[in-house]
């Protein structure tokens, strides 16, 4: 990773930000779309958590109490979409949008109009896929959306016409993914500051290098698979319609080519957070650069051609499910070498914990059980008794929370202070670590459980023999839900006021981004910054 | 003073550039998958015969 010694005057902006609402609507400042990404996420997260707070309130007690199946099914599609296209992914993009400009010595996005259009197109998909959800509720408005975040067909041809509102917001989101996207690309390949060569780059901006490709390889394969949809319900024509002659099993290859590298697109961006914050709280240097780097490679490239371990029992040949379970228990060796990897780099460290480090220990531990249960479910034959299942939303939910979101936590938490100019409140952050990484266990937890005792998933109903195990899991989801209004309250009260923080906010952190002011100044890195050598 | 202003016309240019041939790709990612994929699911379909 590159340091700097500076020439460069931390005073030399030119004029401050515009004001009003014209800078936030017309703004191509690399920090305020962060800015307003990073904010965008924060209020997708809580309708995402409040969906998910009416599925375990559904599931409380067996029997129907708050919701129709429908309904609960709508409340599932929409708790998965909101969070990963409305909350995680874009909450990725705040931080790409923050961090690589200041950490690649560049003045701003490469293509900072396009950086502009790319974030106002969320909020028109945004739309969309909340009326995906609401249109139902209206006099002919149709059936309920009750497919799932896979929209599989046939149950996808068959919904209202809230499927082609939601049809339209995936199309809204990927173009703004692909825009996003190729807008990082650029500006990592052609902005960085002179001297600074790929494999000296953070590896936050790696990651996001890794991630950005795939978006632009996967998203047009999703783009492609629901304009399909469209013309199935449409125009007549049968890709997915077996009585016209179609394949509703083309769908599901469609989707998981690109849903599977969407786990990792999910997922790299907070391991590059991990990799700024543990050699940070460590102090001591990232161990194995170049493996991290490749691993990520090979993340990328095993991860586009393992999908169909989503989809064993659709009925594949045995040379087939054979290649993808193979496939997929190859890369928990990657995957595995990123964990070991920041493991040794806290080895015989000189150790703090403050609340971005507690997230990073955290989510090692709870992310690796994750990758266990993920191993479980590559096996053929034990997914086929596993599929559907709580177990498997136990085990996605390990992955994507910890994997995902608290790395997203931690990231906002480390560099919270570089952005407002304030430190945040550590003892509240830490309350606010403690109850949240409790409450998920309660919540997910006991999951695994009922999955393997044979409750399934996506039915708003169960058995008795479920009660106790369900009520717990509820009270640990009110619990956690609930938690995320302290973090909330924590970032407000840092962005109002508070201690004022160092330009190296913590002592062991190394880059550029440090080097800058904090809060930096509105128009940063004007003048390239010199390298050290 | 924007980014875009303070840029030189050949970064600019390479930036344009590099962004039209990543776009040509999402392109050619969209437009192949229709064909593609049909002709490896039928590949896959006939495999399990």
């Amino acid at each position: 990773m590159s340091t700097a010694t500076l020439a460069h005057d931390h005073d030399h902006e030119h004029h401050g930000p515009p004001r009003g609402l014209t800078r936030w609507l017309f703004s191509t400042n690399h920090k305020d779309i962060g800015t307003m990404y990073l904010v965008f996420a924060l209020v997708m997260l809580f309708l995402g958590g409040a969906s998910a707070m009416l599925i375990r309130a559904e599931l409380f007690m067996p029997g129907l109490q708050l919701l129709e199946p429908d309904l609960y099914n709508n409340l599932v599609t929409n708790h998965a979409l909101l969070m990963i296209f409305g909350a995680v992914m874009p909450a990725a993009a705040g931080l790409a949008n923050w961090m690589i400009p200041l950490m690649i010595g560049a003045p701003d996005m490469a293509l900072p109009r396009m950086n502009n259009l790319s974030f106002w197109i969320l909020p028109a998909a945004a739309l969309m896929l909340i009326l995906s959800f609401v249109v139902p509720f209206f006099p002919g408005g149709g059936t309920q959306i009750n497919t799932g975040w896979t929209l599989y067909p046939p149950l996808s041809l068959q919904v209202g016409m809230s499927m082609d509102f939601l049809i339209f917001a995936i199309h809204l989101l990927g173009i703004s993914s692909v825009l996003a996207s190729i807008n990082i690309i650029v500006t990592i390949f052609n902005m960085r500051a002179p001297g600074m060569k790929l494999m000296e780059m953070p590896i936050f901006v790696w990651t996001w290098l890794v991630t950005a490709f795939l978006l632009i390889l996967v998203v047009p394969v999703l783009a492609g698979g629901v304009t399909m949809l469209l013309f199935d319900r449409h125009f007549g024509t049968s890709f997915f319609n077996a009585a016209g002659g179609g394949d509703p099993v083309l769908f599901q290859h469609l989707f998981w080519f690109f849903g599977h590298p969407e786990v990792y697109i999910l997922i790299l961006p907070s391991f590059g957070v991990l990799a700024s914050i543990i050699p940070t709280f460590s102090r001591k240097p990232l161990f194995g650069y170049k493996s991290l780097v490749g691993a990520m490679i090979a993340i990328m490239v095993i991860g586009m051609v393992v999908w169909a371990h989503h989809q064993y029992t659709v009925g594949m040949s045995l040379g087939a499910v054979s290649y993808f379970m193979v496939g997929t228990i190859i890369i928990s060796i990657p995957v595995g070498l990123m964990v070991f990897n920041y493991m040794a780099t806290m080895w015989k460290g000189a150790m703090t914990f403050e609340t971005p480090m507690l997230f990073a220990v955290g989510i090692l531990l709870m992310f690796s059980f994750g990758g266990l249960t993920g191993i479980m479910l590559a096996v053929v034959p034990a997914d086929m008794q596993y599929q559907d299942s709580m177990f498997v939303v136990a085990h996605f939910h390990y992955v994507l929370l910890p994997g995902a979101v608290f790395g997203l936590f931690a990231g906002v938490f480390y560099w919270l202070p570089k952005w407002t100019g304030h430190m945040y409140d550590e003892k509240l952050a830490k309350i606010f670590f403690w109850v949240n990484v409790i409450s998920f266990n309660i919540t997910f937890f006991p999951q695994h459980f009922i999955g393997l005792a044979g409750m399934p998933r996506r039915i708003a109903d169960y058995n008795m023999m479920f009660t106790e195990f369900n009520a717990v899991s509820s009270i640990g989801a009110f619990v956690f839900g609930l938690s995320h209004l302290l973090l909330l309250y924590i970032v407000i009260k840092t962005v109002r006021g508070g201690k004022q923080a160092d330009d190296r906010v913590w002592e062991g952190a190394k880059g550029l981004e440090w080097e800058l002011s904090s809060p930096p100044p509105f128009h940063s890195w004007t003048t390239a910054p010199q390298l050290a050598k | 003073m924007t980014m875009t202003e303070t840029m030189t016309p050949e970064q600019r240019r390479k930036n344009v550039l590099l962004a039209w041939i990543l776009a040509g790709l999402a392109l050619f990612m969209l437009l192949s998958s229709v064909p593609f994929w049909k002709g490896l699911v039928h590949m896959l379909a006939l495999s399990g015969q």
